[in-house]
């Protein structure tokens, strides 16, 4: 189509070509318009954690606030009851902790189901799509009983544990999908030339999928960053919460204490915002090559 | 890239030789079944084993607080058939999951549509779009209850500058409509992005041809874009359903299921009869009833792949 208007446009009647102005003019109202619904909340969320506590609560809230403080910030940081920095650090070792151990054996899965042949090769498949529509709640109540039995209730590897079972899944399924789109010559020339199925995995398999694997690890990452009903129901001590849990402890123990609430929300969600928005192009890709792959 | 150049190393020589024997060939005559090792049983410790724990849980009258079971069969399920706030939970997780897939779906795919075409700062455009799917849902419920307050909330007060009364958000009448709003919002971007991808897969000849055979606009969407966007589409509007059918997190941090039930979904309902009410035994019931729903939601979704799957294994 492009070359066909590039080509057409200047014998085109003056008439179609402001029709089209006003047709990309009306196109960019309503994105614009939709950006600016998409990023107020968030915009709000900034909004709030610099603006001093009496303005935060004015009847009539401007777009920017007439002053700014970063009171509220580090009242956070510094907060001795709630400890921003423990939480911060337990979130980040949780879902690194994740993130490193479902991409391990998820990319090692998701090659013996692209490319090898094994008994059961289907019916692990098959499990592989099923397990993704297990609703959490339909595993939180049987992984609670093992957990406090073992000890994994009050416990990050516990976390740890019940974040794999959403996440280890679907990594395994869309890297197999990532793998599959990845041309087979390049293996398999290495194969001729003697390489084992490790040294392929390793030298040709892996490299070649770094931006798959760049996509299921930013949202392996986020997800479990995100996660809050596992969080909410498995951890009650203090020095094991994550952000999730202590921001909602944050409501609980200073129910006006909104602008404290989120600054301690930006410090939350800048992270994740940032690594989504620096992946994103190998997440769009990375997703199209693994889930929506036909 | 690069270390394919060398795969014929002397040290990639030593790991293969299939017909050397020894352990290296054993490994590799096993490698699938030792590279799909740690994945199994991942799987089957956190994911299968729970399920069938939990399928056992339900025919047992077993308490959070106390260690004894015992085995009472159908009688958790009977129980919850004739459970009329079971019943409205399932009425309003349909309410709640049709409502808000339908809504993001449609503005999804217009923005999709729109962000197809060329234009300057597409990049930048896009990104921007991810944010609400990027920001934690805990987050996001937190600010939309901001701003939904009735006294300091910004759409209070934006009712107050026109000067209209604002509805009470999350009273009564609103609150599920409310949840349905930010549950939109918080969802369309995943629309937004496996659509796009979808349409960026159309090749750009099938427009031309038809362009050339005389097609307008309209025809060119009905006849190229949405019978070829249609699988793309029907895969993610049936995660997004799923995903909506199991949410939990916005509907409890905004309304804990309340006022008065009215936006008590289902994973609201069976977390209550858990840890609240701490019958763990009618609450697996309750998990199995939703992930029955949820089978027969996706029904067409996993019939797809499972022929997707035949195919190449």
């Amino acid at each position: 189509m492009a070359s066909l208007a590039v080509s057409a446009a200047p014998r085109r009647p003056l008439r179609r070509r402001l029709s089209q102005h006003v047709g990309s003019a009306a196109a960019w109202a309503v994105i614009l318009f939709a950006i600016f619904v998409a990023l107020f909340p968030f915009f709000w969320v900034l909004r709030t954690a610099v603006t001093p506590a009496p303005e935060a609560f004015s009847l009539r809230p401007t777009l920017l606030p007439n002053s700014y403080t970063l009171d509220n910030i580090v009242r956070v940081i510094v907060s001795p009851t709630l400890p921003f920095g423990r939480y911060f650090l337990n979130s980040a070792l949780v879902s690194l902790g994740t993130t490193v151990l479902v991409l391990v054996a998820g990319s090692w899965g998701a090659y013996a189901l692209a490319r090898l042949k094994f008994r059961g090769q289907r019916a692990f498949g098959i499990s592989l799509l099923l397990i993704q529509l297990f609703p959490a709640v339909l595993l939180v109540i049987p992984l609670f009983v093992v957990f406090a039995r073992v000890g994994l209730v009050n416990n990050l590897l516990g976390l740890v544990v019940a974040y794999t079972t959403f996440n280890l899944p679907f990594v395994t399924w869309l890297l197999r999908g990532y793998f599959l789109s990845i041309p087979r010559e390049l293996e398999d020339a290495a194969r001729i030339d003697g390489c084992s199925y490790l040294g392929v995995l390793f030298r040709v398999v892996l490299p070649m999928a770094a931006p798959g694997l760049a996509a299921v690890a930013t949202l392996a990452f986020v997800n479990s960053w995100n996660e809050f009903f596992f969080a909410y129901v498995m951890i009650n001590d203090d020095a094991k919460r994550v952000l999730a849990i202590g921001l909602s402890a944050y409501i609980d123990q200073f129910r006006t204490d909104y602008t404290g609430l989120f600054a301690m929300a930006t410090l939350t969600t800048l992270p994740v915002v940032a690594v989504f928005v620096i992946f994103q192009r190998y997440l769009v890709g990375g997703l199209t090559a693994g889930a929506v792959k036909s | 890239m690069s270390a394919s150049a060398r795969p014929s190393s002397p040290r990639a020589a030593t790991h293969d030789a299939p017909s050397t024997g020894g352990l290296g060939a054993f490994l590799e005559r096993r490698i699938a079944y030792i590279l799909v090792f740690p994945t199994v049983v991942g799987i089957l410790l956190v994911d299968v084993y729970p399920l069938l724990f939990n399928l056992w849980i339900s025919f047992q009258e077993r308490k959070i607080s106390s260690a004894t079971a015992t085995f009472i069969g159908f009688r958790n399920y009977q129980r919850i058939l004739a459970d009329p706030e079971v019943w409205n939970a399932i009425w309003i997780s349909i309410i709640f999951t049709v409502a808000s897939v339908f809504f993001s779906f449609i503005i999804g795919f217009g923005l999709a549509l729109l962000l197809n075409r060329q234009f300057p700062f597409r990049g930048i455009v896009r990104s921007v779009f991810i944010i609400p799917w990027a920001i934690p849902a805990f987050v996001a419920a937190l600010v939309w209850a901001w701003m939904f307050n009735d006294q300091f909330g910004i759409l209070a007060a934006l009712f107050r500058s026109a000067g209209w009364r604002a509805p009470i958000w999350l009273g009564k009448d609103w609150a599920l409509w409310s949840l349905i709003a930010v549950m939109v919002w918080k969802s369309f971007p995943f629309q937004l992005v496996v659509l796009l991808a979808g349409l960026q897969s159309i090749p750009k000849e099938q427009y031309e041809a038809a362009a050339v055979d005389g097609a307008n606009v309209f025809q060119r969407f009905w006849s190229i874009t949405l019978p070829l966007v249609k699988p793309v589409a029907m895969v993610g509007v049936l995660l997004a359903a799923v995903n909506a059918f199991h949410y939990f997190t916005i509907p409890w941090i905004l309304t804990r299921g309340g006022p008065a039930n009215a936006t008590n979904v289902i994973p609201i309902a069976t977390y209550n009869i858990a840890f609240i009410a701490g019958d763990f035994g009618y609450a697996a019931a309750a998990a199995v009833l939703m992930f029955l729903f949820i089978l027969l939601i996706s029904g067409i979704y996993i019939w797809q792949y499972i022929r997707e799957v035949q195919d190449v294994g």
